[in-house]
């Protein structure tokens, strides 16, 4: 989350202590893992944490009256779908010092790509005659922890679509092909479609075995994601609005270019890239090489 | 049950949309629509495919209704008709929030599927109404999305509020997609209390469509502060009541 100032009191973060979140996965239970391969939109998400909460200190801390109520709530954030929702909310008026059990499902049809689990503590309704600077609106965040998993693709930020290039208006001997969509502003995940051509066995092996790849897949797929990599910075590039001192909103496209762009030339600037790339693409295209440390990038 | 709908590559949006600029009526479009298309792809997501007989239904279904608003004339109504096949669209599709997420989707919808109807509904069509660039644009996508973010199935009719916000109010809506647009909680309640405040008469002295998109931007303002979405329904309503008072407040002061 990024750093705002709050017009009103927070309490210190020690008042909060949570537990990390575990997955059901069957009978299963696991940490939250970073990622889930092979998750579909069947799956829903069976969550499950601990959250210990100081009430007495957290009320005194904020100037709220001794019986103030506050609540637990935790809210989600997908950028597959682009939608937010509310999985859980338990109120927890009166209590001193206590230990609380979240337990949540979130539906897998409603989610996608990277999904944002944010566990608040809120204020959950208007007070009214409270000090000035107590946090008085419903709302009012008291404590908040956020935490992701990326659901579609596995490590990839992106769908990828394994098809026949025969048929199609992709040229049918090329390998793969990055399709890139929409503003700066859209949601990248729906910007970005990776599609490999199933007619070309070897870099099609290498993706039906990128969860364990040989040798070969591994080179295969490391000159995939550095053409990828070139690919997305040539994109953003040429376009007039990837610039400097553009504020990307975060799972935009814009961020994930500028992600890219600073993970391969660090704190050089868009402009200097740019200009850099009209007098000399081909050494540009040979230290992108070098940045993605492609085939491993030993030397 | 949800499916999977195949997604138009970027190239052959382009090629069909370069081709049909040049057909003179939407009429001329109905042998041009497809169940599939060479240059349509699924993505590696586990999930059904949509089956080519629901795909003819659904074609069947919204040329039907583009027939009873004028089809192939100019469009009747285009607003009762956007209003009905919105519910059409998101009652039978029965595709994810997540696929329906992606642009390339519906350009196959606009391009391969229905052509004519698109270009009926907007002739002529700037590319974003029927390609692969901005669903909050596009014929059938913004519509689908629209009835999501409102369609509550604790009401009789869960596309009751689709008609209490007009286009341009849902354009507002849109362009604060993260903030507030991405919540169907925050929309339908917003929706909620802005008929309760129409039926009280408190927009009575104010410009209705300026007063919503004043109570927008007081509402992006404190969403940075206020977690609106970690509400239930009674304090949420509490809260965008308040907001939207505060605008329509200024506005007469």
């Amino acid at each position: 989350m990024s750093r705002i100032a709050y017009p009103y009191l927070r309490p210190a973060s020690s008042t909060v202590d949570a537990q990390p979140w575990r997955l059901l996965l069957g009978e299963e239970e696991v940490e939250l893992p970073e990622s889930l391969d092979g998750w579909d939109y069947n799956l829903d998400l069976r969550l499950r944490r601990e959250v210990q909460v100081d009430g007495e200190a957290i009320r005194e801390q904020c100037r709220l009256p001794a019986g103030a109520p506050l609540a637990l709530s935790v809210v989600w954030y997908s950028t597959g779908s682009g939608l937010r929702g509310r999985s859980a909310f338990e109120r927890l008026d009166g209590r001193g010092y206590a230990t609380h059990h979240l337990d949540l499902t979130i539906a897998g049809a409603e989610v996608g790509g990277v999904l944002s689990i944010d566990t608040l503590l809120v204020v959950p309704e208007a007070l009214a005659e409270v000090d000035a600077l107590a946090p008085h609106r419903a709302g009012s965040m008291l404590w908040e922890h956020r935490s992701e998993i990326r659901l579609q693709g596995g490590a990839s930020q992106f769908p990828i679509a394994v098809v026949d290039f025969g048929p199609s208006t992709l040229p049918d001997t090329a390998a793969w092909h990055l399709e890139v969509s929409g503003s700066m502003d859209s949601a990248a995940m729906g910007s970005l479609l990776l599609l490999v051509n199933e007619r070309n066995k070897a870099v099609a092996e290498a993706f039906s075995r990128a969860g364990k790849p040989r040798q070969a897949d591994s080179l295969v797929l490391s000159a995939v994601y550095a053409d990828v990599a070139r690919t997305m910075v040539e994109h953003a590039l040429s376009r007039e609005d990837f610039v400097d001192d553009a504020n990307y909103g975060e799972e935009t496209l814009g961020a994930l270019m500028l992600d890219v762009f600073r993970q391969m030339f660090g704190a050089r600037t868009i402009k200097d890239v740019r200009l850099r790339m009209q007098d000399s693409p081909s050494l540009m295209a040979t230290e992108m090489q070098a940045a993605v440390g492609i085939f491993g990038g030993d030397s | 049950m949800s499916y999977l709908y195949p997604r138009l590559i970027g190239g052959r949006a382009q090629q069909l949309f370069d081709e049909f600029a040049a057909v003179p009526s939407p009429n001329d479009l109905v042998d041009r629509a497809r169940t599939h298309d060479d240059s349509a792809v699924y993505v590696a997501t586990g999930g059904a495919r949509v089956p080519v007989e629901k795909l003819s239904a659904l074609s069947t279904a919204v040329r039907d209704l583009a027939r009873e608003h004028g089809f192939p004339h100019k469009a009747q109504r285009a607003g009762e008709f956007d209003v009905a096949l919105a519910r059409l669209l998101h009652r039978s599709m029965e595709v994810m929030p997540a696929e329906a997420a992606a642009r390339e989707m519906w350009a196959f919808l606009s391009l391969v599927l229905l052509p004519d109807v698109a270009y009926w509904r907007f002739p002529a069509p700037p590319g974003d109404r029927v390609m692969h660039t901005d669903i909050t644009r596009h014929v059938f996508g913004r519509l689908w999305w629209r009835a999501d973010l409102i369609h509550d199935l604790a009401r009789e009719d869960p596309y009751e509020v689709l008609e209490i916000l007009g286009e341009a109010d849902f354009d507002q809506v849109y362009s604060r997609r993260k903030q507030i647009g991405a919540s169907p909680t925050i929309v339908r309640n917003l929706i909620r209390v802005w008929s309760e405040l129409r039926e009280n008469g408190e927009l009575a002295l104010v410009n209705d469509r300026q007063a919503f998109r004043n109570t927008l931007m007081v509402l992006n303002r404190v969403v940075p502060f206020l977690s609106l979405n970690a509400l239930d329904d009674h304090a949420l309503v509490g809260e965008l009541r308040r907001i939207a008072r505060q605008a329509i407040g200024r506005m007469q002061s």
